[in-house]
């Protein structure tokens, strides 16, 4: 199956936050926790030289990162054929209902308020996947 | 919007004031263990104290901007990690720094330092974390 076709369960998570510390957090929540295989990126230019190898089912996007930010980071990875399905969901604090409208229109599928559980954060993940692929 | 972390029902609060999510912490050692814990512990607690640190110094040199994007980001990694007053604090700063009260940030700074080291010193008590390492 290609990078482009939609798949059926979640598995690969790619996460891109600049903060490396919460960076480890979410990898341990997500891996060890929600049996994940995860690849993380600490900027949006990493991640777009990354995302077409690992090819991710999901892709979660810090909002707010020095350089390309996480819009930018996604009008980027929207030009990329092979992943203009894989859904993004951003992860930020700056969650007001205009903000998150914002971020819908931008073409995330959700948004993850910060600060997170990291013990709820995999049922999270997987009850948005079940969203925007039910 | 997806529901954001939640403060646990059982937190721990110091003299002071300090409230740290206990159980959102207990419920992520349980699940990962001892070992990945307290070395998830180490990275959090002495990143912790080098950016509080860092923060001081941009309040004390009126550098706003840059401190309103550490403080931003420390309120997402504190509040994660149950780190409730910590985290509070951050986002006071962030908006202190946004607004008209910059001059606010310098006592909010301070308060930011005290909470911090009371918080380490609460989690690596409650854990019984190896403080040395």
């Amino acid at each position: 199956m290609s990078p482009s076709e939609p798949t059926l369960s979640l598995s690969r998570l790619l996460y891109v936050d600049d903060d490396p510390t919460l960076t480890l957090l979410t990898r341990i929540s997500l891996e060890r926790v929600g049996g994940f295989t995860v690849k993380t990126c600490a900027s949006g230019p990493e991640a777009l030289a990354e995302v077409e190898a690992f090819a991710p089912d999901l892709i979660l996007l810090d909002v707010m990162m020095p350089g390309l930010d996480g819009p930018g980071t996604l009008r980027a990875l929207r030009k990329i054929p092979a992943l203009d399905s894989v859904p993004v969901v951003f992860m930020t604090a700056m969650v007001t209902g205009d903000e998150v409208a914002r971020y819908r229109e931008l073409g995330a599928v959700d948004v993850i308020g910060k600060p997170y559980d990291p013990v709820k954060l995999p049922d999270l993940v997987r009850a948005i996947w079940r969203r925007c692929r039910g | 919007m997806a529901e954001p972390g939640e403060t646990g029902a059982e937190t721990a609060t110091e003299p002071g004031g300090v409230v740290l999510d206990i159980a959102r912490l207990d419920g992520l050692r349980r699940l990962i263990g001892d070992a990945e814990f307290q070395r998830l512990a180490d990275r959090f607690l002495g990143d912790l104290s080098v950016r509080v640190v860092a923060m001081g110094r941009l309040g004390v040199a009126g550098d706003y901007a840059p401190l309103a994007r550490e403080a931003h980001s420390l309120h997402g990694t504190a509040g994660s990690y149950g780190l409730a007053t910590v985290a509070a604090l951050a986002a006071r700063i962030e908006a202190a720094c946004a607004g008209a009260g910059s001059a606010e940030t310098l006592p909010m700074l301070a308060a930011l330092s005290t909470a911090m080291a009371a918080s380490v010193a609460l989690v690596t008590e409650h854990f019984g974390l190896d403080s040395s390492t």
